[in-house]
């Protein structure tokens, strides 16, 4: 164990021992983007929290939340990082009620529990996330990236109906509740979650939940080209169907485009679609038409997988209008991509080397199509010299009052979100 | 009274026929849906977001309140000022200003009527699933202030799940955008804290939708019962199968009755309650799915179900609960309708509650509302005209609001808390809940001009608690 600097003593001080680590590979687990924390802290309660964030506030300590730390590197460098904040120990599931469609928990879960949980019950979450994930219920809707399934299912803010958060200086607020309907008062929970922790720090979540279909299932098409894979999920997206993806892979040294469309339903809808997905994806132009061998939610990780960045590497979503996603495509070149298209999402990835032509290539095709560009993650010196964000300059004053209203002290997460803030 | 000086600057801006002060013209503006009443000291009708601009720079130097007004269907009070000031009427804004069929958008301005939009939609096969009961007359811009609802959103959600993007006016008078024309939302959610404001935060000028291609099918039935908690019970088993209706509404007896003599949809006058159910999506499944629910019905003890064989029978079966409001309007001169919202499997003893509720205070009392997600809407009907009975009804409405809330629900599924539900906030919300809602007051709104004395109770006090 290191040795902490008396900077951050008040707050090992306010919590209990056990609750602390200054261990290396703790902290390095943390680092984010270059800058590494003085502690890990684990709190075991709310109440703990609560006494976090308001030693935090009063001793201007910068804390971070970090999750499972698997997206870290999502959001802007902290311009200063004191303590980061787990909250790995609050992972109960407090109720699961099927019967009105809801389920409360803390935001320490982890998703796979979740889905265990979840599973025996015959339910699902509305939001997509990676079927074998170590990530925290938190850490996702902190986030709320969307999904390949994404409108079929919901986006991370329209499955929240209410959480309970922790704001700078230690009050906790239960915004929202547990029905679906619910307009008393602002929305804070739609303005939290994907907040990127930078206001308050969630740590309970009330989270819609739906039955599982009776049927799941997806079909498979190759395409000579990208173009004519993002012209099938163009016409799936527009289709008085129903499908639940329409999910294009490309580049990453394989020839032509990988196309995974799904239903789900009824057994007879999600046969019935799949025959007509056969069909446009057949008047698209694809070469070949199949029943994937490997459950689809393996091909989607694997999609996703193909367009994650080693560290180093540049990895970018776009969100862009439907019929500009295949544009993105095009600058890609060879990079390996994966395209959400009913979802307007691309996530292209391109190597260190590559990494600064291809963000200008990128960000100038989404001036002129009115698309917007996350970095996910970047080489260290690059992610320093921008913002993970483009195209939000007309909110920026609001998200800064909204900012400095809620974290006066500027403590919390500075500086993660757009603009540095 | 409004600043002299003020009012010849609105009028150099508008044109004296846009700006109306005269008493009487006041007066149409003093009142919404609600029973909530208040005099502005002016009205005035812009026709684009640079007059919008223009009116809310003048009001926000001179610290004069400001509030939006679409069609006036309001039902909580959130479009009348409470203490003077100047309403800005938008119903003049009301142009659809683009459909991109292919990218499952459109943009139009707050004056637009919902139902003008769908109508606007069907052609190119799309539609846009916020569907309240007074889309003939309610605007998109009131819609998005009250993050409005409607028989759809049990499978389709609400405003705020469709609205990507908004233009709007700040209360000192800037004009910015919130969100982005495409589904992933950057951090901070602004568009998802400005819907359902009421008007606290500012004024939409143009507002970006998500639009939703048609399902390829759609049944309608109409099921009756002849006991309450047998139909509530139908609704939980409905779910409980695997299905999310496209709509599932339910009216009792006196709402039936009310509409049959107003409409005669065909509604059986005897039953006790009637749900109404629909689904959609391709084609296969839906009788598959409509003969699931019929044997569900049966096993809930349906009196009668009937499936609409046209196109015509199901807009019959629709014209009844349409209608519901306007068909009440018969039986009594008045009435408060509430919105609180439980879990569904609270529903049958909630309505218990509401008649209990309605018998104790003597107020005739009905019931239609969106069944599937638990969103109630009780109906007092009362005579304003008769001493102390605006006062009881207010009282027995507040009881409803406790029962929700003490049901694990809450006291607005989609009319917003106004001037009505300002006192039921404390039953749900806390002093720190409250104080974090005053921080987003004050970061959109810092000299509290915006709709003043709406949503939040006594915002100053508790953000210096």
């Amino acid at each position: 164990m290191s040795d902490s600097s008396p900077k951050i003593d008040p707050l090992l001080k306010g919590i209990a021992p056990e609750e602390v680590s200054l261990e290396e590979g703790d902290l390095a687990r943390c680092e984010i983007d270059g800058m590494r924390p003085q502690a890990l802290l684990r709190p075991r309660s709310t109440e703990s929290l609560r006494a976090i964030m308001r030693i935090a506030q009063e001793e201007k300590l910068a804390v971070v939340p970090v999750g499972s730390g698997s997206n870290l590197r999502a959001a802007n460098p902290p311009t200063r990082y004191d303590a980061a904040i787990s909250l790995e120990k609050l992972d109960r599931i407090l109720e699961l009620d099927p019967a009105n469609s809801f389920m409360r928990l803390e935001a320490g879960c982890r998703l796979s529990i979740v889905k265990e949980a979840l599973d025996r019950e015959g339910q699902s979450l509305p939001v997509d996330f990676p079927a074998r994930s170590g990530r925290t219920v938190g850490g996702l809707f902190s986030l709320a990236l969307l999904g390949p399934r994404h409108p079929y299912v919901l986006a991370p803010r329209d499955a929240a109906l209410g959480l309970a958060a922790v704001l700078p200086g230690g009050r906790l607020v239960r915004p929202g509740g547990i029905t679906a309907k619910n307009v008393a008062g602002y929305d804070l929970t739609r303005l939290l979650v994907g907040s990127c922790g930078s206001l308050a720090v969630l740590s309970e979540l009330n989270l819609r939940i739906l039955p599982h279909p009776e049927d799941r299932r997806a079909i498979e098409a190759h395409f000579p080209d990208a173009g004519a894979a993002f012209a099938f999920g163009r016409a799936l997206s527009r289709s008085r169907l129903h499908p639940s993806f329409a999910t294009v892979c490309a580049g990453g040294g394989h020839p032509g485009a990988r196309a995974l469309a799904g239903a789900e339903g009824f057994a007879v809808d999600v046969s019935y679609q799949l025959d007509r997905f056969r069909r446009d994806a057949a008047d698209a132009g694809a070469s070949e038409v199949f029943d994937p061998p490997v459950p689809y939610d393996d091909l989607l990780d694997e999609m996703l997988a193909s367009a994650s960045g080693a560290s180093g590497d540049l990895v970018v979503r776009v969100s862009a209008p439907i019929t500009q996603l295949h544009r993105f495509a095009e600058v890609a070149g060879s990079a390996p991509l994966v395209a959400f298209v009913p979802a307007g999402v691309i996530i292209i990835r391109t190597s260190e080397d590559e990494a600064a032509d291809a963000l200008g290539q990128i960000d100038r095709l989404c001036a002129s199509v009115d698309a917007r560009r996350h970095v996910i993650s970047a080489p260290s010196a690059l992610k320093r010299s921008i913002d993970a964000w483009t195209n939000v300059p007309d909110s920026y004053r609001l998200i800064q009052a909204l900012k400095r209203e809620f974290d006066p002290a500027w403590i919390l997460s500075p500086g993660r979100l757009p603009g540095h803030l | 009274m409004l600043d002299p000086t003020l009012r010849r600057t609105l009028m150099k801006i508008l044109g004296k026929s846009r700006v109306r002060t005269r008493p009487h013209e006041l007066s149409l503006y003093a009142y919404d849906a609600s029973l909530d009443r208040g005099l502005p000291d002016a009205v005035v009708f812009p026709e684009s977001t640079d007059e919008v601009e223009q009116i809310v720079r003048l009001a926000g130097k001179s610290r004069t309140p400001f509030a939006p007004r679409g069609s006036g269907t309001n039902l909580s009070g959130g479009s009348v000022l409470a203490a003077g000031g100047i309403v800005i009427e938008l119903a003049r804004m009301d142009r659809i200003l683009s459909i991109d069929a292919e990218n499952l958008r459109a943009v139009v301005q707050p004056g637009v009527y919902n139902l003008d939009l769908q109508n606007a939609l069907a052609p190119v096969g799309l539609f846009y699933a916020p569907d309240p009961a007074s889309q003939k007359v309610s605007t998109l811009g009131g819609n998005v202030g009250e993050n409005s609802g409607g028989p759809h959103g049990v499978k389709y959600g609400v405003t705020s799940n469709h609205v990507l993007a908004l233009e709007v006016v700040l209360a000192d008078g800037e004009r910015a955008r919130l969100g982005g024309a495409t589904f992933e939302q950057p951090p901070l959610d602004l568009v998802g804290v400005f819907v359902g404001s009421e008007g606290t935060l500012g004024i939409a000028t143009e507002i970006t939708l998500r639009v939703i291609p048609l399902p390829e099918d759609v049944r309608t039935m109409l099921a009756v019962f002849d006991s309450i908690r047998d139909a509530s019970s139908a609704v939980a088993r409905i779910f409980a199968a695997r299905i999310v209706p496209a709509t599932l509404e339910m009216m009792d007896q006196p709402v039936i009755r009310a509409v049959e003599e107003s409409l005669a949809c065909g509604y059986p006058v005897d039953a006790a309650a009637v749900l109404i159910i629909e689904i959609d999506g391709p084609k296969p499944a839906l009788e598959e799915t409509a003969r699931t629910i019929i044997r569900i019905l049966q096993q809930s003890d349906v009196r009668d179900v009937r499936l609409a064989q046209t196109a015509d029978e199901r807009e019959t079966l629709w014209a009844g609960r349409r209608g519901a409001f306007g068909a009440i309007a018969r039986i009594a001169p008045n009435y408060l309708v509430l919105d609180g919202t439980v879990p569904r499997t609270r529903l049958p003893e909630m309505l218990e509650a509401v008649h209990e509720i309605g018998r104790r205070h003597e107020l005739l009392t009905g019931n239609v509302f969106h069944a599937g997600d638990g969103n109630l809407h009780p109906l007092f009907l009362f005579d304003d005209r008769v001493s102390g009975t605006v006062e009881r009804v207010r009282r027995a409405g507040m009881e409803v609001l406790q029962a929700c809330v003490r049901a694990g629900g809450t006291i607005s599924g989609e009319h917003g808390i106004g001037m009505e539900k300002m006192d039921a906030m404390r039953l749900l919300f806390s002093d720190d809940d409250l104080f974090a809602m005053s921080l987003v007051k004050k970061a959109f709104d810092p000299h509290a001009i915006a709709n003043p004395g709406k949503v939040i109770p006594a915002p100053q006090e508790t953000a210096a608690s």
